[in-house]
């Protein structure tokens, strides 16, 4: 089979190169911001995700997980006292200070806990060991921290609240939504540090599930237990999480209005170019009415081209999308690029293409064949 | 029966708020075998009345039939009979730059509904038939205009249409090249029973034609 549609495609190389590089562009503008929205929004919330608690009580309207709210850590014992618990414990989420040798001072976003394995976390460690937290004046941070803390390593000292603490190891993928760096330290040592809040005081309960529970009838119960506190499942929590950033923002809003324009750019360039394309092949569009074929035979021509320019602009765009992460990675970001975000991207990009093809359409459908008999 | 005919063919054209008649009831039939060479001068119609056989243009008043079809009705109808019966020969030919000189006439082929493992040695076939079996893999611009206008031709035949309309087919090539390409059209007629309608200025077209008429004003006198 002839496949004139490709064939005119290839004739005309310098004009194929410029369409596909549009359709390319524009993906790469979609996927690179999609993959950044994502990436931050998983920081958000990747320790909940991680953590195996079913649930997870709050104070009332903490916003977020990184900006905790302190309430009686008695109310644990509510928690334990339910049927259907398998497991209930606080943790605290606070803000420290952390001195650098360079004189200057972070915070980190401390995460404490009594029991540690109990909970998987940090789910991954460089170096050191988690168990070591218990042992005294220990923390774990996470090995992202260093581009906030400057280089450290398990063994080295910090003073952390004015107090002087030995990192017992190095975490990975634990973050935050505002690359404030994470660390890890035992719960009564938190609340020492941060006495005048956390005297006596959590700041969330983590509450896993018997095997079988109702965990909606759970839920309802611990509510109703503790009237003035909330209580999420971690998929609530978690995008309670990262809505939060998402509205506040206006990380939403740059997100959407970047796969606005991306689209924006893709329409008019694959638009623009197969406009003309389509006007400089007028005449072979008249023949091919003139030797018998119909307005859907072109219409399949140009659908054909469309569909090409997609294929070839999504793939070179997704290419140059995962060349572009290591150097992402080095400015302390990642791109999160789910398999559904590349499907819907990949479709998006066909009917953008597509819809582009539908001015073309337009200006086909008048084709008068007898154009051909002018010279 | 013919292969073509005209009846009363009226066409009337809007130009600005005034209508100009550009035919007065034409009557032409093209019989099977048969060469007949319209001449005329520039805006005498005969263009127009190709396009009216051809099924591209539908006549204001008259109508015209094809092996016996009346050609009338929605574009798909016109689109159709020209698929099934009518090939057609342009001026300035009018090939695909993107493709070959056979891949022209395959396409043409497949346009026309044609499918199967087939086709190429199909479309080969009426290359070979217009002496051009070495300049098959030939895209237009590698070849000359009488080389260009025999793809044409090829192109018109894929399909075996009984009609073959011409419109000025030798007037971008020397007399050399003019002269074979008519005689090519004799040769269509007389071997194989096509009707070739040649709309010519071209002097030598009397030498193959059977018929010449003559239109002027948008009335045939023969």
């Amino acid at each position: 089979m002839v496949d004139l549609a490709l064939r005119m495609l290839l004739h005309d190389r310098l004009r194929f190169a410029i369409t596909v590089s549009g359709v390319a562009f524009a993906v790469v503008l979609i996927l690179s911001q999609v993959g950044l929205f994502l990436g931050l929004l998983s920081n958000s919330s990747v320790i909940v995700r991680h953590l195996p608690a079913e649930l997870w009580v709050t104070s009332r309207n903490t916003p977020n997980v990184d900006f905790a709210q302190a309430f009686p850590e008695a109310y644990v014992n509510r928690v334990r006292s339910i049927p259907g618990v398998l497991r209930a414990d606080n943790l605290i989420v606070t803000f420290m200070n952390i001195d650098l040798p360079s004189g200057a001072t972070e915070g980190t976003v401390t995460y404490a806990l009594e029991d540690f394995a109990a909970w998987g976390l940090p789910w991954q460690l460089e170096s050191g060991d988690a168990g070591d937290l218990r042992r005294g004046d220990y923390l774990i941070t996470d090995a992202s921290a260093v581009r906030r803390l400057g280089p450290f390593q398990t063994g080295d000292y910090r003073q952390v609240q004015g107090l002087r603490m030995r990192y017992a190891g190095r975490s990975l993928g634990a973050t935050s939504f505002t690359t404030t760096p994470v660390s890890f330290m035992d719960y009564r040592l938190a609340q020492k540090l941060n006495s005048n809040l956390l005297e006596g005081n959590t700041t969330y309960i983590l509450v896993r599930a018997a095997p079988g529970a109702d965990l909606a009838a759970l839920k309802a119960e611990i509510q109703r237990r503790l009237p003035h506190n909330d209580v999420y499942t971690r998929d609530e929590w978690a995008g309670r999480s990262d809505g939060y950033w998402i509205r506040n923002t206006g990380i939403g809003l740059n997100a959407y209005l970047t796969v606005f324009l991306g689209l924006l750019v893709g329409v008019v360039i694959v638009a623009q170019t197969l406009y003309t394309s389509t006007m400089d092949h007028l005449k072979e569009f008249g023949t091919v009415k003139a030797i018998g074929g119909a307005n859907a035979d072109i219409y399949r021509i140009l659908a054909r081209q469309a569909t090409v320019a997609a294929v070839l602009g999504f793939a070179i765009g997704a290419l140059a999308t995962l060349a572009m992460a290591p150097g992402v990675a080095a400015a302390g970001l990642h791109l999160v690029l789910p398999l559904p975000v590349w499907i819907a991207v990949g479709a998006g990009t066909l009917a953008m293409c597509l819809l582009s093809a539908g001015v073309s359409f337009h200006k086909v459908a008048g084709i008068d064949p007898g154009l051909v008999f002018r010279s | 029966m013919p292969v073509l005919e005209a009846l009363d063919i009226v066409k009337d054209y809007q130009e600005g708020r005034d209508r100009t008649r550009i035919l007065h009831g034409i009557r032409l039939a093209l019989e099977p075998g048969e060469v007949v060479a319209l001449q005329g001068p520039s805006g005498s119609g005969k263009t127009t009345l190709l396009q009216i056989l051809g099924c591209i243009l539908t006549p204001t008043g008259g109508s015209v039939r094809v092996q016996g079809e009346a050609a009338q009705g929605r574009p798909a109808v016109l689109a159709s009979l020209r698929q099934r019966h009518i090939g057609f020969v342009f001026q300035q030919y009018n090939l695909f730059p993107a493709l070959t000189a056979l891949e022209n006439v395959q396409y043409a082929l497949q346009v026309k509904g044609h499918r199967g493992p087939g086709l190429r040695a199909q479309a080969l076939g009426w290359i070979e038939q217009m002496g051009l079996g070495d300049r098959a893999h030939y895209l237009p611009r590698d070849l000359s205009g009488g080389q260009k206008q025999r793809v044409a031709i090829a192109r018109a035949m894929a399909g075996n249409p009984a009609a073959l309309l011409a419109d000025e087919p030798t007037a971008n090539l020397d007399s050399q090249a003019g002269q074979q390409v008519l005689q090519l059209f004799r040769r269509l007629a007389r071997e194989q029973g096509r009707a070739v309608l040649i709309v010519t200025h071209d002097p030598q077209v009397r030498a193959v034609a059977d018929r010449v008429l003559s239109i002027r004003d948008g009335r045939i006198h023969a």
